[in-house]
């Protein structure tokens, strides 16, 4: 129950997603045109790392995510996938943070929601 | 108020995307406006250069009082025309919302680095409506919706 040690940050020309203790946190722009083989891989490691661990809910940071293709919201839904699929007992809750000032997150992360609406959470600071 | 003509390639979607963002929000004072109309031009930049050939890409945005439009062309084959066409009927067989959550859900099923949903988004995020315009050779996307 200690969370993710031991995940480099991904960091690239505008984006950096740092996994630390319980939460993953995003900044920049994601808008690469091939986020599966960069984005998808971490997230991949990301989940995981949170199921190793044991979590009960992991806090995702999109709050200073300024933008994110429609292509790397793929990795998302992945993620989600990933995570809804997963044996009982080892699924863990997608507690997104997102920002009201930054309104493709609100939009996004409803539609995110609807996927499996047992674990995956939206909290708008 | 914008008007764009470029090679459609890859390296100019961050660009044209802050810029015309960053227009539009200087030009209604309104960082809602700003954040939507970056992300209408962005999705359907990428889209005219992922299944566009690489003759060129047009980009105008425009104000007409109380809307705003996002106007996208491209050159294209037949076979991309026919297939955006289809995807269009698709698309306005649902409402906005649903027709996003569709995309959204469908998208998990695809081939790796595929989403399928940035026309979706575009109009439920983007709050316009689409339409698609052929000529031989050439596709038109309009996005329209209010300010």
């Amino acid at each position: 129950m200690t969370g993710m040690m031991g995940l480099e940050p991904l960091k690239d020309d505008d984006i950096e997603i740092v996994a630390e203790g319980r939460t993953v946190k995003f900044s920049g722009v994601i808008s690469m045109r091939s986020p599966s083989e960069t984005i998808t891989p971490f997230l991949r490691k990301v989940h995981d790392a949170a199921m190793a661990s044991g979590l009960d809910v992991l806090d995702i940071d999109i709050r200073d995510l300024r933008f994110m293709n429609s292509s790397s919201i793929r990795a998302l839904v992945d993620w989600v996938e990933w995570n809804r699929t997963a044996p009982e007992g080892r699924r863990y809750v997608l507690n997104f943070l997102s920002s009201a000032q930054v309104t493709w997150q609100g939009t996004t992360l409803s539609v995110l929601r609807a996927l499996d609406e047992a674990h995956v959470q939206v909290s708008t600071g | 108020m914008v008007h764009l003509r470029f090679k459609p390639l890859w390296l100019y979607v961050d660009a044209v995307r802050e810029f015309c963002s960053f227009f539009a929000r200087a030009t209604f004072d309104d960082r809602e406006v700003g954040q939507r109309v970056g992300l209408v031009v962005h999705e359907l930049v990428e889209n005219a250069i992922r299944y566009g050939n690489d003759a060129e890409l047009e980009l105008r945005v425009e104000h007409w009082e109380s809307e705003l439009g996002v106007v996208v062309a491209n050159t294209t084959t037949e076979e991309r025309a026919d297939e955006l066409g289809r995807i269009f009927r698709i698309l306005h067989e649902m409402d906005p919302e649903n027709a996003y959550v569709d995309a959204v859900k469908a998208s998990a099923s695809r081939p790796a680095g595929l989403s399928g949903i940035g026309l979706a988004r575009v109009r439920h995020e983007g709050r316009v409506s689409l339409e698609l315009a052929r000529e031989p050779g050439r596709v038109t996307v309009t996005a329209r919706g209010p300010l």
